[in-house]
This record gives C-alpha cells, structure tokens and sequence, in this order.
C-alpha cells in the first residue's frame, strides 16, 4: 500500500511539474530609470536702483548658480527662466507642476552698503509644494564667484542631502610661462570650473606630478631644475598652501616622484629608487622616517589611496609580462594583501581611487593614444570611457566621486599640439573643457574636501 | 450473475508485477525525456556563459560606456522586434557542414582576420555544428540544426553586446535553467524588455521602493488592448508612470498563436520593478 501511495504520490509530481506553465507569468521590468528633475532658477526683485556694476554681478551670480547646478547633468535639467519667471513670482504651484518643474530656486536681491548686493535665495520643491530652504549672503564684485560657489553648495545639499563638487579646486601644470630657450612648466590651482587660476610655484623649471592633500591644505610636487649641473636630481617638495613656502622633502638619488598624500595628512607615499628598483614608500613629512609598503623584485609605482586610507591602488610589473598592471594593497603594512585587479591592457598607467574607494579611474594605451577607463574595485565592470577624443590621460576623481577630469591632447599639426583640462561624468559623458589658452595643462588633480 | 472466479496466487503476483514495471518504465522514461530535453538546453547555457567570460577577459573594451548604453537600448528594441535580426548575427550563421576537415580550413582563415563580433559568433555557431552528429535524429528534423536558432542567437548577440556588465536578472523564482522557459514566459520576457527603455520616474519616487503589478492584454497581431493595475503601489503617480510606460512601449510583437490566447486573456503580469 506504501509503495502505491508513493508511485502515485512521484507520478503526480512529475506531472505536476509538467503542468507547471498554467495561470499568470510575472515579470519584472527591473529599476526605472530617474528622471532628471526639471530645475529653474528665477530673478526674483532687483532693485530699481542698482547701478551698471550693481546690476551686473547680480546677472553673473545669476549664471553663475545655473551654470554650476548645469554640472550635474545627470541629476538636472537646468531650465532658462523665460516662460517660468511670471507663475514662479506668483508662486503658482500647480501651472509650475503641469510644466513638470520639480525645483525652483526663486533668489531676491537687495542692495548693500559699500556697493555690495545681498541675495536671499529661496529653494522650493514643486512636487511637494514646500520650501526646502532659505539662504543668504551678501557679496560684491571681488568675492562673487566664492560666494557663488557656497551658495550653490548650501542649495545641492539641501536637494542632495550630499556634497558638492561646487567648491571644490583642480591643481594643474601649465607650460604657459614657457619661452624660447627654456621649458617652464608651473603649478596652478584654478576652482573646478576653470576659473581663478593662481600660479602656485616660481622655480622657472619643470613641476611634474603634483599631488593635493585629504584637507586640500598642502600640495605635494616634483621639480627638475632646470639649471645643469651635475647634482641634477628630480627632488621631492611640500608647500603650505597657505605661507606658499616651498620646502625640500626627499632629494634621494634616482626618482623621487609619483608622491601623494595619505588621507592623515602625516603621511605621503611615493615612488623611490634609491635601492635600486622603483618602490613605494611611505614618509612622515615632521620626521623623514620612511617604510616601504611594496617589496618585490618587479618595479611598482603611482600609489593612490580611498579616503580612509585602507586600500592603496598601484601599478606594478610583477604579472611577469611587461606589461604594468593594475594591484591593490593595504598600505598599513608591507606586501599586505595584494591583488591583482587588471588583467588588460597594453600599457596602463595613473590609477586613481574614487574617493570612497569603490572605482579606479586610469589611463590606458589604446589604438596609438591614451585613453580613460574605469573598474571596480573588485575587478570587475570594466569600462571604456574615452574614444576618439585626443589622447587621455592623468583622470582624477572629483570630491563627490561623480565626475572625473583629466588631459586631453590634442594634435593640430606636425609640430603643434594642444592639451586641455577637461571633465566628464563617471559615466564618461563629457561636460567640457575647463582650461582654455593657458599654455598646455596636464596633470589636474581634483581636491576631496 | 458474474461468478468471481478464483485465480492462483501466482496470477496475481504477476501481474502486480507488471503493473509496478509498466510504472516504474514510464517514471524511467519519463524522466530520461526530461533530462534529455534539458541536455540540450543545459549546453547552450554553458556557451553563453563561457561566451561572456571570454569577451571580458581578452582585451580591453573598445566600445564606451556611452556606447554601451546606447548600445542596449537600441539592442533591446530591434532584437524584440519581430524579424528584426542583427546584421552581424545573419552572417555568422554557417550552412551546415558536416565535412569537419573543410571546416577546420574555413577556422584557420577566420585566425588570420582581426577578431569581431562576427567571427566571435561564428566561432560560437562553428563549434555547435561539429557537436551535429552526436545529437539525435529528432533534434535533425529541427529547424534548430542550423547553428543556434534565432532566438538564442539574439541571446547570445545581447550578451556579448552588453560584454562586462553585469546585468540584473529578470526571472521572478529561480526557474533553475531556461530550459524551464515556456513560450509565453519568453514573449513575457521580450515585453519587458520593451517596456524597460520607458519606465522612468522621477527622483522623489526612486527612493521610496515601491512596487507595482500590471495586467497586460495583448491581441494576436500585438496590440495591446488592455492594461489594469494588478497590485498598487499605493502611490498614484507611480502608478501612472507604469502604466505610461506600458503604453508607450506598445504595440508588441504579435504572440505566436499557441500564446495568443493566453496574452488576450491578461495571462502577463508586469512587475514594476518585480
């Protein structure tokens, strides 16, 4: 009887499952894609009695917070205020909701004594009808674009709930100074939008690879001077962003170079060939003391860390084939955990960590020219995400890890070529270049604070 | 008046016994035929595992994120359509040989030749045919024998299109393999896939994680007739939104007719987003 019951029971099953495909078949459409949020930004009152200067830096603060919220193309839709001014003045919500606006950032300007204007920037959320916030500040014509950035700033946190790229800065190296017998290459600093470009150093030689610290206080950068004699040596230099002091670190035989900050600021790493084979090393800048982190026969450079300072990204030569590819490590200790993250590529150079350690941007030998690519950190999406665009190289992430921007070079004729500082979103779309006639710019580094 | 006559014991023994043989050879057979079908299935699995792998490790990427993207959005559209057939994929199906000595000559050109998509697939569909003569005589009557039929061709072609990405699944219950894929899961699937370019919404909705069922109707020749919020969000507007996209990605490829029926009569279930 049991043994009936059980065939019965493994026929019925299988017929079961035989049947399976009867009634309703679900399935899924997966996450939607977002929606840019519509966004305008208004004129509200200008006073009537603003003179020309007056008026004038309240229409450049005006461009000015639409054209940095135009940065985030992935998240807005910047919008020209014509055809929303008369329903935003009115408030009128719901003619604002039928054009699909989602914010409206309405700002009322007042005249200040000393020739300044004040700005009461109000942000509201169309779809909700509420007013996310209020911001105020007062400026004139010499500290507008600062001004202009905070504002930008206070308003994506209040909609983002996250920082900004909005006051963030690029460093850079620009030959502009360069003249006809001697090759001048200096470091500048400019706001990430290109403008303000301030020149950093004056040694009438050629500044390579410089590096930005954690807090943005202290920037790192190699010299090779330009006089010849034969102590020529490409020595190591800290400067105080704020005293602009340069000062010697490491003038070690061989390289010195490749230097960047560990996020304590205490600490820096750089590439060092003093016993031989290029390593990475570790260096107090109030001691001098140095620990190797990389030890292997196999040379390895460019160091870049995530912003705890737990995972270091770098190159190396130790896969056997010539070809340098892409490792991570964690710095605190000697060769500790090591692997190997990049199995492709012709010649792969300048790794960089996103900030939050999630991504590494580099620059790759391709088709005859250098282009950007992108993985995760465990090695896996790899992506291209520059073509037929120059030759790419040096990207460095943004502070909030959604934009990436880096050189571009660009030949015009058999003798001339011209590199520019440009930037895309980590999705490789291209929002444009940032530099324009300042001599050929390379190397940006992109602040994280 | 019947007389129940009385047979042996013996009798009866005999033939329990061959009732139990005749089960057991039918949960055998059963069974085997089973196995057997998803065999087949179970191989073409394999490949498009290995196909994946191998288009991720060999070399860089030459396509951009950007391109990618564009990529497979236009990929979803034109490999659903019906007919619509990826140039590349039409020739890289191979007239059947069974003479493997020509076709080991016809792979030594195909070395010499930059490697691209198309030859990638044409390795792909070689490889099926020299695995021919093992299979059996039914599988040969099969329009199927000539390399990888359509559809998994444009599976294949999506998966190699899309390269090193990983993509998020689409199946509601582990269904194992796709062998389990019946007709109508299939065309529910090409739906989806028409529906997913459509389905936006806007940031304040993406946070919230919710989630919506929608009803479809679609008649013979693919139009869509009908389509009814199944389970709601609760939240109108994502409602709307769902139901938008429905709408904007019909009308759908007409179902083959064994499915017809069942697409009239609302048989499809879209999950927004499951």
């Amino acid at each position: 009887m049991k043994i009936w019951l059980l065939l019965f029971g493994l026929i019925s099953f299988n017929t079961l499952t035989l049947a399976q495909d009867d009634g309703l078949t679900i399935v899924a459409v997966g996450e939607a894609e977002v929606e840019k949020d519509k966004m305008v930004f208004v004129p509200g009152n200008i006073p009537s009695n603003a003179n020309t200067s007056q008026k004038k830096i309240i229409n450049e603060m005006q461009s000015l917070l639409q054209n940095d919220f135009s940065f985030y193309k992935q998240y807005f839709d910047v919008m020209t205020p014509e055809g929303y001014s008369k329903a935003a003045k009115d408030k009128d919500f719901s003619d604002l909701k039928k054009k699909n606006l989602r914010f409206l950032i309405l700002s009322n300007y007042e005249l200040a004594p000393g020739g300044q204007v004040s700005v009461e920037g109000s942000v509201y959320d169309i779809s909700s009808e509420e007013k996310l916030a209020t911001v105020r500040d007062t400026f004139s014509a010499n500290n507008l674009r600062a001004k202009g950035h905070d504002i930008s700033d206070q308003i994506y946190r209040k909609i983002k709930n996250s920082e900004s790229i909005f006051k963030s800065k690029i460093i850079f190296v620009s030959d502009r100074d360069t003249t006809r017998s001697k090759q001048i290459k200096e470091l500048y600093m400019m706001d990430f939008d290109g403008r303000n470009a301030t020149r950093l150093t004056f040694h009438q030689g050629t500044v390579i690879s410089p590096a930005l610290s954690f807090d943005g206080k202290k920037v790192l950068y190699s010299l090779i001077k330009n006089n010849r004699n034969k102590n020529r040596n490409v020595n190591l230099y800290v400067m105080d962003l704020n005293t602009k002091k340069p000062r010697v670190i490491s003038s070690r035989k061989g390289i010195n170079s490749g230097a960047v900050f560990m996020p304590d600021g205490e600490n820096i790493a750089l590439t060092m060939s003093h016993q031989g084979n290029a390593e990475i090393y570790a260096l107090n800048l109030k001691s001098g003391a140095t620990r190797r982190i990389t030890k292997h026969f196999a040379p390895d450079v460019d160091p870049s860390f995530n912003k705890d300072g737990s995972k270091m990204v770098f190159l190396s030569g130790r896969s056997g084939s010539k070809k340098p590819m892409i490792y991570i490590a964690d710095p605190r200790s000697q060769e500790k955990d090591v692997k190997r993250r990049g199995f492709v590529g012709d010649y792969n150079a300048t790794p960089r960590f996103s900030p939050d350690g999630q991504e590494v941007a580099f620059s790759s030998w391709m088709d005859g020219k250098f282009d950007i690519f992108r993985i995760d950190e465990n090695g896996a999406n790899l992506y291209r995400l520059t073509k037929d665009f120059g030759s790419n190289e040096d990207p460095t992430y943004s502070n909030d890890g959604q934009f990436i921007a880096f050189s571009s070079q660009r030949v015009l004729s058999r003798t001339k070529a011209v590199q520019n500082i440009y930037i895309m979103t980590r999705e490789g779309e291209i929002l444009g270049q940032v530099t324009d006639n300042f001599g050929n710019c390379s190397t940006p580094r992109w602040s994280k604070f | 008046m019947s007389v129940i006559k009385l047979r042996p014991f013996s009798f009866y023994t005999k033939k329990s016994a061959a009732i139990h043989g005749v089960i057991v050879l039918v949960m055998v057979g059963l069974s085997y035929w089973q196995w057997e079908k998803g065999e087949e299935q179970r191989k073409v699995n394999i490949k498009l595992v290995q196909s994946a792998v191998r288009v991720d490790v060999v070399s860089m990427p030459k396509l951009t994120f950007q391109e990618l993207k564009a990529l497979q959005k236009a990929g979803v559209t034109a490999g659903s359509a019906p007919k619509a057939e990826p140039e590349p994929v039409a020739k890289a199906q191979p007239a059947p040989v069974p003479d493997t000595g020509r076709e080991f000559i016809k792979k030594d050109e195909n070395a010499q030749k930059k490697p691209s998509f198309a030859d990638l697939m044409k390795k792909y569909s070689k490889a099926k045919v020299e695995e021919k003569p093992v299979n059996k005589k039914k599988v040969a009557t099969k329009p199927k024998d000539q390399g990888f039929d359509s559809k998994t061709l444009s599976k294949l072609q999506g998966l190699i299109n899309r390269g090193n990405k990983v993509s998020n699944g689409q199946a509601l219950v582990g269904t194992g393999d796709s062998a389990n894929l019946t007709e109508l899961q299939a065309y529910a699937t090409q739906v989806s896939n028409l529906v997913r370019p459509h389905w936006k919404l806007p940031s304040y909705l993406v946070d919230k994680e919710l989630q919506c069922r929608i009803k479809i109707f679609i008649d013979e020749r693919g139009k869509l007739v009908r389509s009814e919020i199944f389970e709601s969000s609760g939240e109108s507007e994502y409602d709307t939104r769902a139901l938008k996209a429905v709408k904007q990605a019909s009308p759908f490829p007409a179902p083959e007719n064994l499915i017809s029926g069942r697409t009239v009569r609302g048989d499809i279930l879209l999950g927004f987003p499951l």
